[in-house]
């Protein structure tokens, strides 16, 4: 095992420059998960780490050794794909035995290893089967006992559960974290779904236009975003935005909504920000705004609530204890420490928290 | 679907299947039981003012006529004609085997039989074209898609030339380049250092330029069939071999070749059939002599003064069964497949 570091990598495509000098060190046996909208370069760095895309500039180390000369072969790299990419017209087993045929191991090392990662994935009774035969969900289980049995430096992940029905997201994700914990393989898990991210690795990285925007453990990516993009990126439902306007040490949000906050620095009066509040941060009851609501979705546990407030269409989140329908009157409150304010030009956070 | 409305779909088709493909194999099937009608022949007496009288044998063209004239397709024969010398020839068969002096006489004397030899050629034409010009094909596909966006325009064109060409002119082409004074005949003379060596004196050349002249003319079908094939074979599983170790080859070999696999069936089938009727080489090459195919025979038959409706007719029937049986693993295996579903 081995970890992973990327120097100033970038990218570029012609004249478009796609990853822009990341800088990224994953220790030995962690995992990290790259996340960002379609487009952001996610799915660009892992095929660099993996060999299948050149870099344009920077150094990729795999346990202390640059490899950006080598072949994805020699990079002793297993990667997981969205689709799944088994091969066909081979079994599982031959499947899950194909690399360490290719890299010459004797039958018995190859039947001893196999036998050994299809215990450890429940594939056993599926061995003999061929692709066409097995469920989404076994196929994917596949592609992860194909990269187990290899025994690599590092597993690559690209998205690997997107193809699947959200039941069985969930259950996959499961398997995937019992799975790391289990072989404690250096590994980097690419996903445009933050809840996936943020319940899967032990750091998550946002990306985006090629750029990390941040990167830290999911619960500190939640509580404080360092920008725009990511707070509104962490969470879901996602962040509330208001356009506002420093006046008195509070945001002034356009008709009379008024966000207290905690500053981290002394702004001054008719500085241009936004203010977010999470849907499930607001306090329902006896609050400073009042709106009517406009929506109502129940899910059971919570329901989530489309308020008009002042005129901004804002999602908040209540106990389904509360009977609320639409046209009802709601009034909430935003907590001081739960209220955050970005530069409405650069997207930077201002507030403390 | 309703009976009805399916087969108001399916009744032109049929219709013409009928017409155009059961009706002239059933005519041809016919045909090939009968003989042209023996000449009726007269005895006349023949007498000369000063040497006496003889008698000769005329044909008596009116009878002939008549007789023609009644019976149109000629005299029923049975499946003599399928048995003679220029078809299945069983009875020349029992003698070769039975007196020979080894194998090589056996081929020697068979390859006399008009009929083996042009099946000879045919099966080897078949075998041998097919399998090359399959592999060919493929090669061209691989190193086609492995070329720059700019460049792949002009290779395919220049690398469909062979099909576009009329066969007809591409093997005249070929056999002028070959004869003795063509560019290639002269070479390989010179080669060899044989001012004798010609296409036309040599078997086994005339063999090999014929072969040869079936790869280039139908490497390109093979080409643009797997190219395509290859536009289909899926990026992550190439990928995911590369990441598996496996070199260039070995990805052609685990992954692409599975891959284009039914598409190499249907392609070896369409080139078979094609390759059993091969035909415009040996006329192109005027090769007749140390090569003929059934469709020659057939050619032969029917070109010339006398049209021997009868012997065409048996060696098109012999020709549809070779196909029919070059045909059956598939066949077979298709009723196989049909029969599982129903089930």
């Amino acid at each position: 095992m081995s970890g992973l570091e990327l120097r100033n990598i970038a990218k570029n495509y012609g004249a478009v420059s796609v990853i822009k000098g990341i800088n990224l060190t994953v220790a030995d046996g962690e995992f990290v998960a790259l996340v960002g909208p379609s487009g952001c370069g996610k799915s660009t760095i892992l095929r660099m780490v993996a060999g299948l895309e050149d870099i344009t500039d920077g150094d990729i180390l795999i346990g202390e050794k640059v490899v950006n000369e080598l072949t994805p072969r020699e990079r002793n790299i297993a990667m997981v794909f969205q689709s799944y990419a088994l091969y066909p017209h081979m079994t599982v087993y031959q499947n899950m035995a194909f690399n360490l045929e290719l890299s010459g191991k004797s039958k018995a090392e190859i039947e001893t290893r196999v036998q050994e990662a299809a215990r450890m994935l429940e594939l056993e009774p599926l061995l003999d089967r061929k692709p066409s035969q097995l469920s989404g969900g076994q196929r994917q289980r596949v592609a992860m006992g194909r990269a187990v049995v290899r025994a690599p430096a590092v597993f690559l992940f690209d998205e690997p559960l997107s193809n699947l029905d959200a039941k069985l997201r969930v259950q996959m994700r499961g398997e995937i974290k019992a799975l790391h914990k289990k072989v404690g393989v250096t590994s980097i898990y690419v996903t445009h779904d933050q809840v996936e991210a943020m319940t899967l690795a032990d750091r998550v990285v946002v990306l985006n236009r090629g750029v990390i925007q941040q990167e830290g453990s999911p619960m500190e990516l939640y509580r404080r975003p360092a920008n725009l993009f990511v707070a509104g990126f962490i969470g879901s439902p996602a962040m509330n935005f208001f356009e506002a306007t420093i006046a008195g040490g509070a945001a002034q949000a356009t008709n009379g909504l008024r966000f207290p906050f905690v500053a981290e620095r002394q702004l001054v009066d008719g500085h241009k920000v936004v203010v977010g509040v999470r849907p499930e941060h607001f306090a329902s009851g006896d609050g400073a705004m009042e709106g009517e609501v406009t929506f109502v979705e129940p899910t059971g546990g919570q329901t989530f609530v489309t308020l008009d407030l002042a005129g901004h269409q804002t999602m908040v989140l209540v106990s389904s204890d509360e009977d609320i329908f639409a046209g009802n009157r709601l009034s909430v409150s935003a907590p001081l420490e739960r209220t955050y304010v970005f530069d409405a030009e650069t997207g930077v956070r201002l507030s403390a928290n | 679907m309703p009976h009805k409305t399916f087969f108001a779909f399916v009744m032109p088709s049929l219709i013409a299947m009928v017409l155009f493909i059961a009706l002239p194999i059933v005519s041809v099937v016919v045909q090939s039981l009968y003989v042209a009608h023996d000449r009726v022949m007269v005895q006349v007496e023949n007498c000369q003012p000063f040497g006496g009288c003889s008698t000769e044998l005329r044909v008596d063209a009116a009878a002939t006529a008549e007789l023609q004239a009644e019976q149109p397709l000629g005299k029923f024969n049975g499946l003599g004609t399928y048995f003679n010398r220029a078809h299945l020839a069983f009875d020349e068969l029992g003698v070769i085997l039975q007196t020979n002096r080894g194998l090589g006489d056996i081929w020697n004397r068979v390859l006399n039989l008009p009929f083996y030899k042009g099946l000879i050629f045919t099966l080897v034409y078949c075998f041998v074209v097919t399998p090359l010009a399959m592999a060919l094909g493929f090669g061209i596909a691989l190193a086609v898609n492995a070329l720059p966006k700019v460049t792949k325009g002009p290779i395919i064109f220049f690398s469909l030339l062979p099909m576009i060409i009329t066969p007809l002119v591409g093997s005249l082409i070929l056999y002028w380049m070959l004869s003795p004074n063509g560019i290639l005949g002269a070479t390989i003379q010179h080669l060899f250092n044989d001012p004798t060596l010609s296409l036309r004196a040599s078997p086994g050349l005339t063999w090999i330029a014929l072969l040869l002249y079936g790869v280039w003319t139908n490497g390109p079908f093979s080409f643009v069939v797997f190219y395509a094939g290859l536009q289909t074979v899926p990026a992550d599983t190439l990928e995911s071999a590369m990441i598996d170790g496996a070199s260039r080859w070995e990805r052609i070999r685990y992954v692409i070749v599975p891959h284009l696999m039914p598409l190499a069936t249907f392609v070896a089938l369409v080139q078979l059939m094609d390759n059993f009727r091969v035909f415009e080489p040996i006329v192109g090459f005027s090769a007749e002599a140390n090569a003929t195919s059934l469709s020659w025979l057939i050619f032969n038959d029917l070109s010339g003064d006398t049209q021997q409706f009868g012997s065409a007719g048996a060696t098109s029937v012999l020709t549809i069964i070779g196909v029919v049986i070059l045909l059956s693993p598939v066949l077979v295996r298709t009723w196989r497949e049909f029969k599982l579903k129903v089930v």
